[in-house]
């Protein structure tokens, strides 16, 4: 337990010394949904329209960018391999970084979006229903991710071949949430896709600490 | 119960297995796809809704159930590859995901070629075609993971986990893009009828989708076949085995 | 049959373009996956050779310096070996090639039409 810890505590304090690249996702986040106003005009009924889809998209994409930082360093400078040696279980490690990476890369977009609700003219019943799809949803993101990252840890050419593999397997996630801000807007009870969005959650926080320790002994022979 | 499978873990014995299916798959594949392909286009009588464009159906969900089964028999081999670790499991994955990506590929051409009479449009974003495009991906996923690994045992590994995780999500995406579909409903929803078939019309599909699946079985084991030798190049049944087939011109 | 004539079953309804395309395509793609593995099985069957040739070849050339090397005096010995092994190995180089680029050809072309039919 108390490696778990010290393994959380080193995680977030080395995120905060690169806190230059923690931005990068954030900055990527914003600039991308700021092209859709550009790109289709400043319409608030055709922004309120697309604006769930598109803040849950460019979190996808923003976490994806994110991803990499997840064993990238670790494996770099050794103390990836020393972690599966050391008698700490490796799925729980796994989940310790999972949720480090989750504070570090997502929570600050979940901090950003009432801002990007704005700009999207989102109505505040549908900026409620997208902050419970963030908060539920998100962690889904880095969980199944990390199985993707800990397989291609290695590889050179890591960052598109991740998001082939990672968004056909979001595309469910993307679905429930973007439907549940619309049944907001509607004014409609969205509970349903919640749900639906939290079994996947606890579905993948059960199996994936599993997958990606296996992930890792693979890509780490 | 599975011993009598245990001597096909070796890499010689499958591909001498491959070598005596071979023959029997693609000749008896290619008879039943030409004979339902030519029953169905021009004596299976026509669909009073959709007239002759109907006939489109005899290529379209053979593919496209051949695609999802091909997806599925992919995960199965990753499966035991990584639960039992046989080598021979992921040489058989990796030989059925150009085969799936291929009649994935060719469900997406003719489920676009029936839209356009159909819906008036080329690309219509209905349930089963973005399932399709979906399921698309994962092969391509798949196939590119595989191919970025020097090591293939490694590739072989990563690979199988990533055709698990697809699978898993296949019914999710599968069941989601659906229910998204009714809540965005667009244009028709392309009604097969399959139930609703008159045995006219039903039978050349049911050969259909036989012929399909006895042809990519055919390919499936030529594939295989290549995987063995690429990954055993080496090996002294491999050398024996090509100055036996190859005609001894070649070499000194 | 369900068509009067082969005009009809031609035009399938009016819808000729769409069926055709759909058949055709299938056809195609199919065709395409089954020429790419007939002929890497040809490719690799070729390559194991190839290499068993190499493998002889360098065997034999190192056999051939070996017993040069023996039957030779010294002296004037070492300049005949060594022109000996040159011109052995040179002879055999050549001939090897030559025998070689047709099936090296056949290989190259194989090996690009894999390339460019692979993903």
């Amino acid at each position: 337990m108390a490696a778990l810890m010290a393994i959380l505590k080193r995680d977030l304090a080395l995120a905060y010394r690169q806190r230059a690249e923690l931005m990068q996702p954030m900055l990527f986040f914003i600039l991308v949904i700021s092209l859709f106003p550009l790109a289709v005009g400043p319409e608030p009924k055709t922004l309120q329209l697309i604006g769930p889809g598109v803040i849950w998209v460019a979190a996808i994409l923003s976490s994806l960018l994110g991803l990499e930082r997840l064993f990238r360093d670790d494996f770099q400078d050794g103390s990836l391999e020393q972690l599966m040696l050391s008698s700490t279980s490796l799925p729980a490690a796994a989940l310790v970084k999972v949720v480090a990476h989750w504070l570090t890369s997502i929570l600050p977009l979940i901090i950003l979006s009432p801002l990007l609700a704005l700009f999207l003219h989102l109505s505040e019943p549908m900026y409620w229903a997208l902050l419970k799809t963030l908060l539920l949803g998100t962690p889904l993101l880095s969980l199944i991710g990390g199985i993707a990252v800990g397989l291609t840890v290695g590889l050179n050419r890591g960052g598109v071949l991740l998001a082939l593999l990672l968004l056909p397997v979001f595309i469910p996630l993307l679905i429930f949430a973007t439907s549940a801000v619309e049944f907001a807007s509607m004014e409609l009870q969205y509970s349903a896709q919640l749900a639906i969005i939290g079994a996947m959650f606890l579905f993948s926080l059960a199996l994936a600490p599993f997958a990606i320790a296996y992930a890792l002994r693979v890509s780490q022979t | 119960m599975w011993k009598w499978l245990h001597p096909y873990a070796k890499t010689e014995r499958t591909y001498h297995l491959c070598q005596r299916l071979l023959p029997w798959f693609s000749v008896l594949g290619l008879a039943v796809i030409l004979f339902a392909t030519v029953w169905g286009l021009a004596y299976a009588p026509t669909d009073y809704q959709q007239s002759e464009a109907y006939r489109i159906i005899y290529v379209h969900v053979p593919t496209a159930v051949l695609s999802k089964s091909l997806y599925s028999a992919m995960a199965v081999a990753a499966f035991i590859g990584l639960v039992w670790q046989v080598k021979t499991s992921f040489m058989a994955m990796m030989a059925l995901a150009p085969i799936g990506a291929t009649v994935t590929f060719i469900s997406l051409i003719t489920g676009a070629a029936w839209g356009k009479p159909m819906w008036g449009t080329w690309w219509e974003w209905d349930a089963r075609l973005t399932s399709q495009l979906i399921l698309m991906f994962l092969f391509i996923g798949v196939i590119s993971l595989y191919k970025s690994f020097e090591d293939k045992q490694q590739a072989g590994k990563a690979a199988g986990v990533m055709a698990i995780v697809g699978v898993i999500n296949l019914p999710i995406i599968h069941y989601s893009v659906q229910w998204w579909n009714t809540l965005h409903q667009g244009a028709t929803i392309l009604k097969l009828g399959k139930p609703s078939m008159p045995p006219e019309m039903l039978w050349p599909l049911l050969l259909s989708i036989l012929g399909w699946a006895l042809v990519c079985g055919a390919v499936f084991l030529l594939r295989m076949q290549n995987e063995i030798l690429h990954r055993e190049i080496k090996r002294p049944w491999v050398v024996a085995l090509a100055n036996k087939t190859s005609p001894l011109s070649k070499g000194k | 049959m369900y068509f009067e004539d082969i005009n009809s079953f031609l035009d399938m309804g009016g819808y000729g373009l769409y069926v055709w395309l759909s058949f055709g395509s299938a056809v195609l793609s199919l065709l395409v996956l089954w020429l790419d593995s007939f002929f890497s099985k040809r490719t690799l069957l070729t390559q194991v050779l190839n290499e068993q040739a190499r493998q002889a070849r360098i065997k034999a050339a190192a056999e051939q310096s070996a017993t040069a090397e023996q039957s030779a005096t010294a002296g004037k010995s070492a300049i005949a070996e060594q022109s000996a092994t040159a011109g052995k190995s040179a002879t055999a180089g050549k001939s090897a090639t030559a025998g070689k680029s047709a099936t090296a050809e056949k290989t190259a072309t194989a090996e690009q039409r894999t390339n460019g039919e692979t993903i």
